[in-house]
């Protein structure tokens, strides 16, 4: 046992800290929460692709860095804390699935511009009355009548990113079962529109109108590929998510140190550390799990079973980072309320991760499909 | 990073499962589970006996002390199998007193004291509470003054775990009355048979007894005077970080959710099996989650202390979530279980062999024992963010 990030990794993470502490900061982060959902910020994602952040967990004949799982989650760890925006989570995502999903010919034109930061992607999976059951998909792929193409028609909801996306992997019902089709988003019949959620963030509904696509932007892979990158998509949105909680927890502290009221700081009344040290065991505690499901999906063990760890971590995450920001309002008292300030910022980031990658009742439903009494004597 | 146990650790639980299939055999579990935690009874003694002759409770310590000298992760390991199969563990005396000596005592005293309480024949009851401290250890009135070359200890503990079949007393006592508080300590090593002790049975709740000791103008020599004198509050700061991490372990807990988990997949209710109830399958599923965050940070404080540093905070930490979670699984548990769960022990209608209600009422216990969780919180709060006194 050895909970400690490498050399390597510790160095990653401090220079990945130092960066966003110079090119990212919360003026930036309001600014790329648009109207419209734009959600983006090019200048940010040039420097990140510079840095090698798109292609860290891919190899390098597909223009990636080489490394793996456990060196993206230091980014997206620090991703979290600062809010970098979500295009980062959806396009390594999309980039995984189709990682996973393509052949080696598809992969060879589709990875590099992609990691390199000149295209953005992102998945488009969820649809109404659909949770996690492949069953559920209704969008079609079907086979085109006049040619040797496909046809995909249906409506996605929650899609991240659509708006600045070049184009989407859309999980779709093809004649055998779930396909994946990789649909650029300016294909005749793609209509996007915004999607109004209370943290003004970049989520679409995406209507395909028969959209007709060559036979090669189909991947191989199936249910079985997204239900792999998912899991491991999952896993590191829990770093993200156990970054951001620090965050909040760091911020709230520094706020209860400063402020005084009855002439003496916050931060000394009992009360108050107490609600302190409660968010820091479960934010500590989350993390723990959060790193640990990762490390199972990067192989470090067995990886069957990963995804127990990965329900324990996504529940134990969503629960943490939504009630450090919950009490690190009531910590701030009328201030932290104001748009102003930047709380709010993390707490609509909370509330979004806690509902994407599912909520911890589904995960807690699956778990307890999954959990078996593990020493019965 | 690695959060796999190691191929060593990994055959060491599979010695220690061994072990204990053979040592503690179903008269020995039911032996225990009727005493209802006495733990000072036959069967106890003798298992006792039979983890001395392993080594077991000297296994962390440096091998030139004549320990194993393996790591804190392997006893956190033994500990969680001793507490699955609900045996006695490793006590304070093992877990807490004597890493403190390791680590502070001088070199004369090691030789004095770890040889005997590594063949288990020094035992310490913990003298740290008095009728009027308990959180605010740094208040405690008993004293020891030194009278030529012994020191005369007056005053009167209460909660003294053990001291019924314990040998000795480690004790916190004012030496230096005219210090601040957090120098006015020091820890005093005395025999429990020595003139002027009297020791006096309480009995509490979960059926376990503990005891009230006065002391009257007790004599112990000079160097009994664990490390140096003043610097007690330092030595049982640094016990009582050993004993939380030893507080929060999850065996028990995981034998609990195990065991409620296959009662619920093996019983009818009203002709519908218990785990197909939505609001069962949740229940155990969300303790499920929460024996994981308590197991890791248990094991990343032990793992803390294998690396070297003393967790403070870690300690805390991984104290209050089991604790916490120790009564709110029980109540989980009790709830399932409905009208059965008052069952006692030996009653064979009892699910789960009364598991469910012998931690429901150590509960209370693990929640104040060992520093109560306001205070582990206060320590989470203040040195772990920094937050002012
Ligand atoms: C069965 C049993 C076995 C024990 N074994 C031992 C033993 O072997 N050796 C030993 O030395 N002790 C032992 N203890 C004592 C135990 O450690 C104490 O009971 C515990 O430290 C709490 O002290 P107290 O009971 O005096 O409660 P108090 O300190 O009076 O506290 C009562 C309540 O007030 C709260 N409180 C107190 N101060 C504060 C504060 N500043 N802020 C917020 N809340 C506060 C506490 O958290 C608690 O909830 C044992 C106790 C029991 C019941």
């Amino acid at each position: 046992m050895d909970l400690a990030l490498s050399d390597e990794q510790e160095a990653l993470r401090e220079s990945a800290r130092g960066f966003l502490g110079r090119a990212w900061s919360t003026s930036r982060v309001r600014g790329a929460r648009t109207p419209d959902g734009a959600g983006h910020d090019p200048g940010l994602w040039r420097e990140m692709a510079a840095l090698g952040w798109l292609g860290l967990a891919f190899p390098g004949a597909v223009g990636g860095g080489g490394g793996d799982l456990l060196d993206l989650a230091v980014v997206f760890e620090e991703a979290g804390r600062a809010l970098v925006p979500t295009t980062l989570h959806s396009t390594v995502e999309a980039a995984l699935l189709i990682d996973r999903a393509a052949d080696d010919d598809q992969r060879a034109v589709l990875l590099p511009p992609v990691l390199s930061g000149d295209r953005i992607v992102s998945v488009a999976l969820q649809e109404a009355g659909m949770r996690s059951s492949p069953a559920a998909i209704a969008t079609t792929a079907s086979r085109d009548a006049a040619g040797d193409g496909v046809v995909v028609d249906g409506t996605k909801l929650f899609v991240p990113n659509a708006g600045v996306a070049d184009a989407l992997v859309v999980v779709a019902r093809g004649p055998d079962g779930v396909v994946l089709v990789v649909v650029p988003t300016d294909s005749a019949g793609v209509v996007r529109t915004p999607l109004q959620t209370f943290a003004g963030d970049a989520q679409h509904m995406v209507a395909f109108d028969r959209v007709r696509l060559p036979a090669h932007r189909v991947l191989a892979g199936g249910w079985p590929a997204v239900a792999h990158v998912r899991r491991d998509a999952t896993a590191l949105q829990c770093v993200e998510m156990a970054g951001g909680a620090r965050a909040v927890l760091d911020m709230t502290v520094q706020f209860v140190t400063d402020r005084h009221q009855f002439g003496r700081p916050l931060g000394s009344f009992q009360a108050v550390q107490h609600q302190v040290a409660d968010l820091s065991m479960r934010i500590d505690a989350a993390w723990l799990a959060a790193w640990q499901a990762v490390w199972r999906c990067a192989g470090g063990a067995d990886a069957e079973g990963a995804e127990r760890e990965v329900a324990i971590a996504k529940t134990a995450a969503s629960d943490a980072y939504v009630d450090a920001t919950l009490t690190a309002h009531q910590l701030h008292g009328g201030i932290g309320f104001a748009v102003d300030h930047d709380l709010h910022l993390w707490s609509d980031r909370a509330r979004w991760a806690a509902a994407t990658h599912g909520t911890s009742d589904e995960h807690l439903c699956s778990l307890g499909q999954l959990s078996q009494p593990r020493r019965v004597s | 990073m690695d959060f796999r146990l190691t191929k060593e650790h990994e055959a060491w639980v599979d010695e220690v499962r061994a072990f204990l299939d053979e040592e503690f055999d179903a008269d020995a579990r039911e032996a225990v589970r009727r005493g209802g935690g006495e733990w000072g009874g036959d069967v106890i003694r003798a298992f006792r006996g039979r983890l001395v002759e392993k080594g077991w409770l000297s296994l962390t310590w440096p091998e030139e002390h004549g320990g194993q000298g393996r790591s804190m992760v392997e006893q956190v390991l033994l500990m969680d199998e001793l507490a699955y199969v609900g045996a006695p563990s490793i006590d304070m005396t093992s877990a807490s007193v004597a890493p403190a000596i390791i680590r502070s005592a001088r070199p004369e005293q090691r030789d004095r004291w770890l040889p005997p309480i590594r063949d288990g024949s020094v035992e310490f009851a913990i003298g740290y509470s008095e009728p009027d401290s308990g959180s605010d250890l740094a208040s405690l009135r008993t004293s020891a003054v030194l009278d030529g070359d012994e020191w005369v200890i007056d005053g009167e503990k209460i909660w003294n775990t053990g001291a019924e079949y314990c040998t000795h007393e480690w004790l916190a006592c004012r030496t230096e009355p005219d210090a601040p508080r957090h120098q006015a300590m020091s820890v005093l090593i005395v025999p429990i048979d020595a003139p002027g002790i009297t020791v006096q049975g309480i009995t509490t709740w979960r059926g376990m007894r503990t005891n009230q000791v006065w002391f009257d103008g007790v004599r112990v020599p000079a160097e009994n005077l664990i490390g140096e004198r003043g610097h007690g509050w330092r030595y049982v700061t640094q016990a009582l970080a050993f004993e939380r991490v030893a507080i929060g372990i999850t065996g028990g807990l995981r034998r609990l959710v195990d065991d409620l988990t296959a009662y619920c997949r093996a019983t009818e209710v009203d002709g519908e099996v218990l785990a197909d109830r939505p609001e069962v399958e949740r229940a155990l599923a969300g303790l499920e989650v929460d024996l994981e965050l308590a197991r890791l940070l248990n094991h990343r404080a032990a793992w803390m202390i294998d690396a070297g540093r003393v967790p403070n905070a870690e300690a805390s930490m991984t104290k209050v979530f089991t604790t916490e979670l120790h009564a709110r699984a029980s109540t989980v548990a009790l709830d399932v279980l409905g009208p059965h769960g008052q069952l006692d022990p030996y009653d064979d209608r009892s699910p789960l062999a009364g598991l469910a209600q012998l931690m429901y009422r150590a509960a209370p216990y693990l929640r104040f024992g060992g520093g109560t969780n306001e205070i582990q919180r206060d320590i989470v709060a203040q040195r772990g963010h920094g937050l002012p006194r």
